[in-house]
């Protein structure tokens, strides 16, 4: 894993991640370490700073009797993610261009 | 370390979040040892790295974003001085009342106090003289009064004895007078300068 997520693509992994379906922190990293090495303890000021702009919700449901909280993305949540879907793939073309310019 | 240990030194170190932001951290990371299971307890905590590491990413998050951080501890507020604002000085006006003759008795009070310590070394010092020069003479007219000791020899006897407890007591009132006027007043004055000298430092 060459790569190190900055914070915008780690907002846009969570983003899309909670798009296909709500989840709970440690599945959540779970699954972003399957993306990119990130440290287990960098997910929670994401988690914070994503609820706070309003991207994310929170809910608790119980489960196997103790509580489990939830992140939903909201209606905002879901136009930045298209947004940032679109700057990655102009990103994308731009750095393939680049990639493949070099291997000539 | 325990996964105990381990929240008890993450709350702490978390000290400058106020409390619901605080509650909310603790809360995800203690979902996160539930989820991950206590056979994974130390695995975890070997991924989060220590408390102190995970608090510092979270209030690094919180200044980069400028949340409005709350003052950290109670310590801080001592430091802020309020200024006379205007509810005060309405608070001023309507507790007149009640506040005027509460200063009043207060300042008589302390006056009392002023006029009763110079009372006390004016007693002392005319206490002191008074028995010593009754005392002397006293005893001087007592011994001139034994020449006719022939009549009342007894009463005679006793106006020598009864100068001799006077010019006594006086003179043990002596040290007492210099004990008052070196040490007791001048130690008073300065305790009541210490005292008011704090009271300006707050």
């Amino acid at each position: 894993m060459v790569f190190q997520l900055g914070s915008a693509l780690l907002d846009v992994c969570v983003l899309a991640i909670l798009a296909r379906q709500d989840s709970y922190g440690y599945s959540l990293t779970s699954e972003l370490k399957n993306v990119m090495s990130i440290s287990e303890s960098t997910l929670y000021p994401v988690l914070r700073r994503l609820q706070k702009e309003g991207l994310l919700t929170t809910y608790d449901q119980a489960y196997q009797g103790r509580n489990r909280r939830y992140y939903r993305i909201t209606e905002a949540g879901h136009r930045r993610l298209r947004e940032y879907q679109e700057e990655w793939r102009s990103f994308k073309a731009r750095l393939d261009h680049i990639l493949e310019e070099e291997t000539k | 370390m325990t996964r105990e240990e381990y929240m008890y030194a993450l709350q702490s170190c978390l000290y400058a979040l106020s409390p619901e932001e605080r509650a909310a951290a603790l809360q995800y990371y203690a979902e996160y040892f539930d989820d991950a299971g206590p056979e994974n307890e130390q695995q975890v905590m070997a991924d989060l790295g220590s408390p102190q590491e995970v608090a510092k990413q979270i209030l690094k998050d919180f200044a980069e974003n400028r949340y409005p951080l709350p003052g950290c501890r109670p310590a801080d507020s001592r430091t802020r001085r309020p200024a006379l604002s205007g509810w005060m000085v309405l608070l001023g006006i309507l507790l007149l009342p009640i506040l005027l003759p509460l200063a009043i008795a207060l300042i008589a009070v302390v006056f009392g106090l002023l006029v009763g310590i110079l009372c006390l070394a004016a007693v002392l010092v005319i206490a002191t003289v008074a028995l010593i020069l009754t005392g002397i003479a006293g005893t001087f007219g007592g011994i001139a009064g034994l020449a006719g000791w022939a009549a009342y020899p007894w009463q005679r006897w006793f106006s020598v004895g009864e100068a001799f407890i006077r010019l006594g007591t006086g003179l043990l009132l002596l040290p007492f007078c210099w004990w008052f006027f070196r040490s007791a007043l001048p130690g008073l004055y300065r305790q009541i300068q210490n005292l008011l000298a704090r009271q300006k430092k707050r």
